[in-house]
C-alpha cells in the first residue's frame, strides 16, 4: 500500500461517521456510581473513627479524675506490712 | 430547512437550493476549506465551487446525508486547490496530518479503490467512537490537535497519543490483512 492509497483511503469514508465526527459531543466526566459510594463510606468510616477517639479521650479523662482523689477501689489492696509479723509473735 | 427539502430544491433546479445551502451549512464548509487552505480567498472561491459541484452532482445522485455530502465536495475541491497552489498554500495543520499519513504507507504497491474503502471502514467499526471521532478529526477534516483538544477537555499530549495508537493499530490492521505497508 502506498502512500497515495493512504490518502485516498481517507476519502473513501463512510458518511455515517462523518456525521459522527461532527455530532459527537465529548462525555462529561461523571464518578462512577461506586467511587461515589467508596467516598461516602471513607466519609462515614473517618467521621465515626474521630468521633469514636474524642468519646474515648473524653472517658479517659473524666476516669483520670478520680484515680487522683485516691478513692478508686479498682486499686489493688495495700500490701500487709513487714513489721506485722514481729507482731504476729508477741 | 429539512435536508431533504434541499435536496429536493436541487432536484427542482432551483436557485433557492444554493441560498438554502449556505443558509445552513456555509460556515462548517468554510471550515473544512480553511482547515486545508491558507488563504481566506481561496476558502470563499472553494466554497462557491462546493456549491457548484453539489448543483452539478443533485441530480443524479440524492444523498442520505446532505452534510457529509457537502463536506466531502469542499473536502476534495479544497485538496485539489492546495495541490494546484503547491503545497506552501496549505494550512499547517492540514500538512502535518497528510505527513502523518504518508508515513504509514510506504510501499510501491497499490490497491484498488473498492478494496481500500473497505479495508478503511472495516477499521473504522472497529475501534471505540472516540478514537474514530479523534481519528476523522484530524486526519479527514484536518482540525489542528489544539482544537481537537479543547473540544474534547483534554491535553493536546493526551489527543497526540490517542492519535499515534490509533495509527499504529490501523498499521497493524492493514499488515494483518496482508498489505505490506
Amino acid at each position: 500500500m502506498n502512500r497515495e492509497d493512504m490518502r485516498r483511503m481517507l476519502t473513501l469514508v463512510d458518511d455515517r461517521y462523518l456525521d459522527e465526527a461532527q455530532d459527537w459531543r465529548p462525555q462529561r466526566r461523571r464518578w462512577p456510581r461506586w467511587a461515589a459510594l467508596a467516598a461516602c463510606l471513607c466519609l462515614v468510616v473517618g467521621l465515626g473513627g474521630f468521633a469514636l477517639s474524642q468519646w474515648r479521650v473524653g472517658n479517659a479523662n473524666s476516669s483520670g479524675g478520680l484515680d487522683s482523689s485516691g478513692g478508686s477501689d479498682d486499686g489493688p489492696p495495700p500490701p500487709a506490712s513487714a513489721a506485722t509479723p514481729g507482731q504476729s509473735y508477741s | 430547512m429539512e435536508d431533504e427539502a434541499i435536496i429536493a430544491l436541487y432536484w427542482a433546479r432551483s436557485e433557492e437550493a444554493i441560498s438554502e445551502t449556505d443558509r445552513k451549512y456555509g460556515r462548517l464548509l468554510a471550515q473544512v476549506a480553511r482547515n486545508i487552505l491558507q488563504n481566506r480567498q481561496d476558502v470563499e472561491e472553494c466554497v462557491n465551487d462546493s456549491y457548484l459541484g453539489a448543483w452539478n452532482a443533485m441530480p443524479p445522485q440524492r444523498p442520505a446525508l446532505l452534510r457529509s455530502f457537502l463536506c466531502r465536495i469542499t473536502r476534495n475541491l479544497a485538496l485539489d486547490r492546495s495541490d494546484y497552489h503547491h503545497a506552501a498554500r496549505r494550512s499547517v495543520s492540514c500538512t502535518a496530518s497528510l505527513e502523518e499519513l504518508d508515513r504509514l504507507g510506504d510501499s510501491r504497491e497499490s490497491v484498488e479503490e473498492v478494496l481500500l474503502a473497505q479495508l478503511m471502514n472495516n477499521f473504522l467499526a472497529g475501534l471505540k467512537p472516540e478514537q474514530r471521532v479523534i481519528f476523522l478529526r484530524r486526519y479527514w477534516f484536518f482540525q489542528p490537535v489544539k482544537e481537537i483538544a479543547q473540544f474534547l477537555g483534554w491535553t493536546e499530549n493526551r489527543v497526540s497519543a490517542s492519535l499515534s495508537r490509533t495509527r499504529r493499530k490501523l498499521r497493524d490492521y492493514l499488515e494483518q490483512e496482508g498489505y505490506t505497508i
